[in-house]
């Protein structure tokens, strides 16, 4: 049949696909992403301008590595800039923000694993007080409720809002002591 | 570390020792980190707003905490929203293919040449040269169970998106996308209108397949294009005192070459080509089949759209 478009694919990258390249990657992207944010909404928003702003660059891209590594590389400047909207940051807090909790994905280009956040979050938990990780394992993994922690955990609704407040600027400190100190 | 349950921690700074924690603690802060815990477990972005730099460390350790959650299913992406975002990046792609090509060739070219002409019940089933191929890529049985995104990824951009979904966890596509709205081999012809129905200057409505599109007749030939807006995926409506394609849902406006109209709230990226032929006295467009019955030629039951010579409250002329 006839194409549709000549005029199209004659300027258009015959190679590799956007569709692969999107499919090869979107996940981790998305991932990445989300680990930085914490929420769908914003990763969601996040991951779409990652990828509009890095549509010329995966046209000339061959090769589905290196795609990947220039997206998490667009995917960082592009939390860096959301982040610096919002924050007073000096620049090099920006790094240790960004590399908390990953393995370098720009560098390695590698998928990240299923794992990622959760082994991060369990290092960084099994840094802290009893009572402290307790709060935060109820809160953040097991996503119960203020009401459903309280009674776990014996407090009053007012008592847990203070400790998971306490409890999360601890863990903020020993994320922050591990990314300065090097890899972790 | 030791801790006591039996002590409030209001009363004790020192509920985990970590006296200089709480130093310059103020209950306005614990409102925040509350409202941020729960803002990530609704999946919602959480308030930022001038922040210090401890906020942000803090915000971002809680965002790695409800990553790590299994309740949450984080970090899974969500297949409605992969493909809205597909579809955008493949009209962003057609955009920058546009910019670089001579004005106006995307729906010039959508014409389909004299060489392609062959009997309609051969074109459906022949691929020149290439292995046939299922007829119905684009909204399958499969596409429509996952996740109910058969009719929204139709919707957004026709066959690439279902497409692209199907083959998912597959092996990747044996064809690379082009930025025409069905690609070659996915789709089937429909008639969609006699030709003596479409006089010159003529913009008729049609439904055909998974695709809805306008079909003009220009100086050049018939031309047709996909109906749906870029934007949003929103249903355009033939504007015919001002001779465009008007989105009511965000104001985009489309000229009839398809390009987004100068003066545009936003510049959208165009509406994709839809390739068209005349034979036997009909014109016909190329589109995904599925949604609509497929045969040839249509029944009068089911595709009123279809009728040939119909007339219309969109036809204009």
């Amino acid at each position: 049949m006839q194409q549709n478009t000549p005029a199209q694919t004659d300027v258009a990258p015959a190679a590799p696909g956007l569709r692969t390249l999107y499919e090869a990657t979107l996940p981790s992207v998305f991932r990445y992403i989300y680990s930085k944010v914490g929420n769908r909404e914003e990763a969601e928003d996040l991951t779409s301008q990652v990828y509009l702003k890095a549509l010329r660059g995966l046209d000339e891209t061959r090769d589905a590595n290196a795609a990947q590594a220039w997206l998490f590389q667009v995917a960082r400047t592009t939390i860096a800039d959301y982040w610096r909207g919002f924050y007073r940051l000096r620049t090099g807090s920006l790094d240790d923000l960004l590399a908390a909790g990953w393995d370098s994905p720009t560098i390695t280009g590698e998928p990240a694993t299923d794992q990622g956040a959760a082994t991060r979050a369990a290092q960084i938990l099994s840094q802290l007080p009893e009572r402290y990780r307790e709060v935060l394992s109820y809160r953040f993994l097991l996503n119960l409720s203020l009401k459903e922690t309280a009674a776990r955990m014996n407090l009053t609704e007012a008592n847990v809002k203070v400790l998971q407040f306490r409890a999360l600027k601890k863990a903020s400190l020993v994320v922050e002591q591990d990314t300065v100190g090097g890899e972790s | 570390m030791t801790s006591d349950d039996q002590r409030p921690p209001e009363n004790n700074a020192h509920l985990e020792g970590d006296d200089a924690v709480s130093e310059l603690e103020s209950a306005e802060q614990y409102v925040r980190a509350h409202e941020l815990i729960e803002s990530l477990r609704a999946e919602r972005r959480p308030v930022r707003d001038a922040g210090s730099e401890d906020d942000a460390r803090l915000s971002a350790t809680a965002a790695l905490l409800h990553a790590a959650s299994p309740e949450s299913e984080s970090g899974a992406v969500d297949p409605i929203f992969a493909a809205r975002l597909f579809a955008r990046l493949e009209a962003e792609q057609a955009r920058l293919s546009g910019e670089s090509a001579p004005a106006e060739t995307p729906t010039v070219a959508a014409l389909t040449t004299p060489a392609e002409a062959a009997p309609p019940t051969e074109v459906t089933e022949t691929t020149s040269g290439q292995p046939p191929r299922p007829r119905r890529v684009g909204v399958s049985r499969r596409g429509v169970l996952l996740g109910g995104l058969g009719a929204a990824a139709a919707a957004f951009a026709g066959a690439g998106v279902t497409a692209a979904l199907e083959q998912s966890g597959k092996q990747p596509p044996a064809t690379p996308p082009t930025s025409a709205l069905v690609p070659e081999g996915a789709g089937i012809w429909v008639a969609v209108a006699a030709l003596d129905a479409v006089p010159k200057g003529a913009v008729k409505r049609f439904e055909a397949g998974a695709v809805i599109g306008y079909l003009q007749h220009t100086a050049s030939g018939f031309v047709a294009l996909s109906g749906v807006c870029t934007h949003m995926a929103c249903l355009l409506q033939w504007n015919s005192g001002e001779q465009t394609f008007d989105c009511p849902c965000h104001g985009g406006r489309f000229l009839t070459s398809g390009k987004a109209a100068p003066g545009a709230l936003y510049p959208y990226p165009p509406l994709p080509a839809i390739q068209t032929k005349v034979e036997a006295e009909q014109v016909w467009v190329y589109v995904t089949g599925g949604a609509v019955n497929d045969q040839f030629p249509p029944s009068e039951a089911t595709s009123t759209t279809r009728n040939y010579g119909a007339t219309g409250p969109l036809d204009v002329k």
